[in-house]
Order: structure tokens, then C-alpha cells, then sequence
């Protein structure tokens, strides 16, 4: 089941996956601002963002 | 703090590289790395875009401090082995041997209209196997998972350039 909605991620278009690393990227230092701060700890990027996605009804 | 937007400016990086070629800087290039891994699976977490390129100039120095004064004066910045063009880091690094061949037989692909060329799954499989840290390891993985591969054609890579795929 994981393993094929990461093969359905990597089949989508070059220009929607570098969004999505952007995203990583942004939810990653957030993560590491909010770690400082004694919150989120042992959550990854990918975790963040897939709880974002949620939110977001994308999944 | 507010959340800074990070869109990586690929097709700013890939326009600039198209420009050193029609400035006779270098003979050609690739996008390499993890954004060349991500072009053929689900993407990850990465911090900068490496391009590889074939120099016009081939002293010793390839040409680097010619590409680095052209793109300053086109207003990117340099910090460290990175120039940063929108405070994204961009590596330069010229091609020998495996990366040659990988940007001479690049797949051609227009990205956000921009044409570029990136590296074939089974050159970043075997460029990464010849560098061999944790993180080639797991993109090697994960390519064998996620990307269509011409096996025959890694087999002949890999045999050529005397490397060996990572036991599981």
C-alpha cells in the first residue's frame, strides 16, 4: 500500500514534485524552528507533510 | 516567524545553464543528483541542484571562474563550492569518465518550457554506486523501486566502469 502511493508519487509531473520538494523544504525548517522550540519531537519531513496533505484533502 | 516559501528556482537554474552553452562557456551539461533522481521518483527533501558539464576549456580549471563571473554578473551569489541563484545553491562540477558519457547520453526534457537534459536512471545508479555514501545507497534503492530502468544498459555501465550495485 505505501510502497504504491510512492510509486503513484514518482509518476507524477517533474514540475509537481519539485513543488513538493519545495514544500519539504519549507515544512523542514519549520520543523527544526519548532523543535527548538521543545515541540514535534521524532516527526520527520514526510510526516509533517503528509498531515499537512491531509488537511488539505490531497489524500 | 513566518513560514519563508521555498519554490526551488529550477528553471532559472536550468535558463542560466542554457546560456553558458550559447555563451561557448561549456559544450554541454546535465542535471544531476537528487533532483535528477526525483525527475524519475517520488520526490525527497534536498538542499541544492547540481549540474553537471562537459567544459569548452579543458585546463585544469574547466572553465569554473569564467561560469562563476558569468552568473555573478547575471546577479547569482557565491557561498562556499555553491553559486545560489534565489538563494537556492547550485553546484557546478565538471565531467569526466562515467559523468561525461552520463551528460552525452542525458535524457532531453523541457522543464516549465525551459529544455534541459538529465541524467538516466541507470547513470545516477551507477554514479552513485562509485561515490557509495549512505545517501547513494538509498537512492540506488529507490530508483531500483520507483524508475523504469533498462537493466541491460546498467549492467554494461556498471560492468564498464568496473563498479557493483550495493548487496541488500
Amino acid at each position: 500500500m505505501k510502497s504504491e502511493f510512492r510509486r503513484e508519487l514518482a509518476r507524477q509531473s517533474f514540475e509537481e514534485k519539485i513543488r513538493k520538494v519545495g514544500e519539504l523544504i519549507r515544512l523542514s525548517g519549520k520543523m527544526k524552528r519548532q523543535r527548538l522550540r521543545g515541540s514535534l519531537k521524532g516527526t520527520t519531513a514526510m510526516d509533517v507533510f503528509m498531515s499537512e496533505r491531509k488537511r488539505e484533502g490531497e489524500l | 516567524m513566518p513560514d519563508e516559501p521555498s519554490a526551488i528556482p529550477l528553471a532559472d537554474v536550468l535558463r542560466a545553464a542554457n546560456q553558458l552553452v550559447s555563451a561557448g562557456l561549456i559544450e554541454d551539461y546535465a542535471l544531476a543528483g537528487a533532483l535528477a533522481a526525483i525527475y524519475y521518483t517520488e520526490p525527497f527533501t534536498t538542499y541544492d541542484a547540481d549540474i553537471v558539464f562537459v567544459a569548452k576549456d579543458k585546463t585544469r580549471s574547466a572553465g569554473i571562474p569564467a561560469i562563476y563571473s558569468h552568473l555573478q554578473s547575471k546577479g547569482w551569489r557565491v557561498e562556499r563550492e555553491h553559486l545560489l541563484v534565489k538563494d537556492f545553491p547550485v553546484q557546478f562540477l565538471a565531467a569526466s569518465g562515467l559523468t561525461e558519457e552520463a551528460v552525452r547520453q542525458a535524457k532531453p526534457i523541457k522543464y516549465e518550457g525551459v529544455p534541459a537534459k538529465v541524467f538516466r536512471p541507470e547513470y545516477i545508479i551507477a554514479v552513485a554506486a562509485s561515490v557509495g555514501r549512505h545517501k547513494d545507497l538509498a537512492r540506488i534503492e529507490q530508483l531500483l523501486e520507483q524508475a523504469k530502468m533498462d537493466k541491460a544498459s546498467l549492467d554494461d555501465i556498471l560492468h564498464r566502469y568496473n563498479l557493483k550495485l550495493p548487496k541488500k
